[in-house]
């Protein structure tokens, strides 16, 4: 049970979502956008955030699309991942969203909620990142597409306001050659708690442009794509046990040391999953 | 735009019954069935989207009720085990014995009642894909596992 009040908001367009946000802000009260609002209910039930009012935007029927044109998908930010798996219209990134959580869950974790999470496992965004996705972003001056490498340095640098409408991804990116890995603690521990559980590594590569693109989470305190990590994968004539050496050297930040897993075992399930994508990839 | 400001009444379809109902924004549809629908299928226990054990359908989908607030179930369809009457998967678990002290199974049973209506050709790794959503501390994985195969089955 939620220890506290706050207002609920529905609207029908994103102009009146974004609207709603500055009118909100202006009376001195923290919105908050609401997709399938698994994090919002579970923290303010834990009493760690405190928002005066929520709106939620699964009622914008622009979010809730998938729609293909141009040479690109767009996936609305309020599509859940159970959505997106069933339509398997990109498989990385169904294979990316279908390891958060458990299923029923992410029968009611959206997309958008994925990528602006606050815990910092945001798996969906290493299917976005290697396939350069852009991000559809509305706010009160308009809407504007950016690249996700422009806007995902950690986390997604939303402004405040900014309201996530979805993103676009390339169609060429839809069928490429991919490898999709996650590890938890656990292990397979068995039915039914096999995969279930934050990861201890996670990496999402593809094979575009005769290029291998990665990114991971879990190896450190945030989600990654490296380029310096891909040139060593792309180097030519290079044994693959030197690439993975020379790759963790170049991982953007000290590998995480948590009571999920230490830092010496995260890099040691970190080098035999980059031998694995070297071994389907290259 | 639908706004709902302070405690209010809400209007749900549940069971093929429409209610009205005095709740607040914050409260979770969990809550609202249990204490002010008087449906007490859907069970409170981690209250954190762990367990499943308070897992309801949403227009046919399961959802964990503790994650979804009674107000964002207006317009939908919401199924509680109170809804479901003689159907295969409530059979196949009293003929394999799917259960024990009973108070996952209410979860357990809306979980696998939606897999056998969207997918009843479901493949064995789709149903354990499902069935990791709901945990069973007697450890009646076996016998829930069997219920939820001759079903499927059956289809």
């Amino acid at each position: 049970m939620i220890p506290f009040d706050f207002e609920y908001y529905r609207p029908e367009t994103a102009t009146e979502a974004v609207t709603l946000y500055t009118d909100l802000a202006g009376r001195g009260k923290n919105a908050r956008y609401f997709g399938g609002g698994t994090e919002i209910i579970s923290f303010c039930r834990l009493y760690q955030l405190y928002p005066h009012a929520v709106i939620d935007i699964k009622g914008i029927p622009e979010l809730n699309t998938f729609e293909q044109k141009n040479g690109k998908l767009f996936i609305g930010a309020a599509k859940t991942l159970s959505q997106i798996q069933e339509s398997n219209l990109f498989p990385l990134l169904n294979y990316c969203g279908g390891r958060v959580a458990d299923h029923t869950i992410r029968n009611k974790i959206t997309l958008g909620g994925n990528l602006c999470a606050m815990i910092p496992y945001r798996e969906t965004s290493l299917a976005l990142l290697v396939s350069e996705a852009e991000l559809v972003i509305q706010n009160r001056k308009g809407k504007k597409i950016l690249p996700i490498s422009e806007i995902f340095h950690e986390s997604l640098r939303l402004e405040d306001g900014d309201l996530l409408m979805g993103v676009h991804i390339r169609e060429e990116c839809l069928g490429a050659p991919f490898v999709c890995l996650k590890k938890t603690s656990d292990g397979n521990v068995g039915y039914p708690q096999d995969r279930v559980g934050y990861p201890v590594v996670s990496v999402a590569a593809m094979r575009a442009d005769n290029k291998i693109q990665a990114a991971f989470s879990g190896v450190c305190i945030f989600p990654f794509r490296s380029r310096t990590v891909e040139e060593v994968f792309n180097k030519s004539n290079l044994p693959r046990e030197e690439k993975i050496r020379q790759a963790v050297e170049v991982i953007p930040a000290a590998i995480h040391d948590d009571m999920i897993s230490s830092a010496g075992y995260r890099e040691f399930v970190l080098k035999s999953m980059m031998a694995e994508i070297l071994e389907r990839l290259e | 735009m639908r706004s709902m400001l302070r405690e209010g009444f809400l209007e749900l379809d549940v069971n093929g019954e429409h209610r009205k109902v005095v709740a607040r924004p914050a409260d979770t549809l969990l809550h609202v069935l249990r204490e002010r629908l008087g449906l007490t299928g859907a069970k409170p226990s981690c209250k954190n989207g762990d367990c499943g054990a308070c897992t309801v359908l949403v227009d046919g989908w399961p959802i964990k009720s503790c994650l979804m607030l009674a107000v964002e179930a207006e317009g939908h369809l919401i199924t509680t085990v109170e809804g479901l009457k003689n159907t295969p998967i409530q059979k196949s678990f009293v003929d394999n014995f799917a259960f024990q002290c009973g108070y996952c199974t209410s979860g357990f049973l809306m979980n696998c009642h939606a897999l056998a209506q969207i997918h009843p050709q479901a493949s064995y790794a789709t149903m354990r894909e499902w069935l990791q959503s709901n945990l069973c501390r007697c450890t009646s994985y076996e016998e829930i596992t069997q219920a939820m195969e001759n079903v499927l089955l059956k289809t």
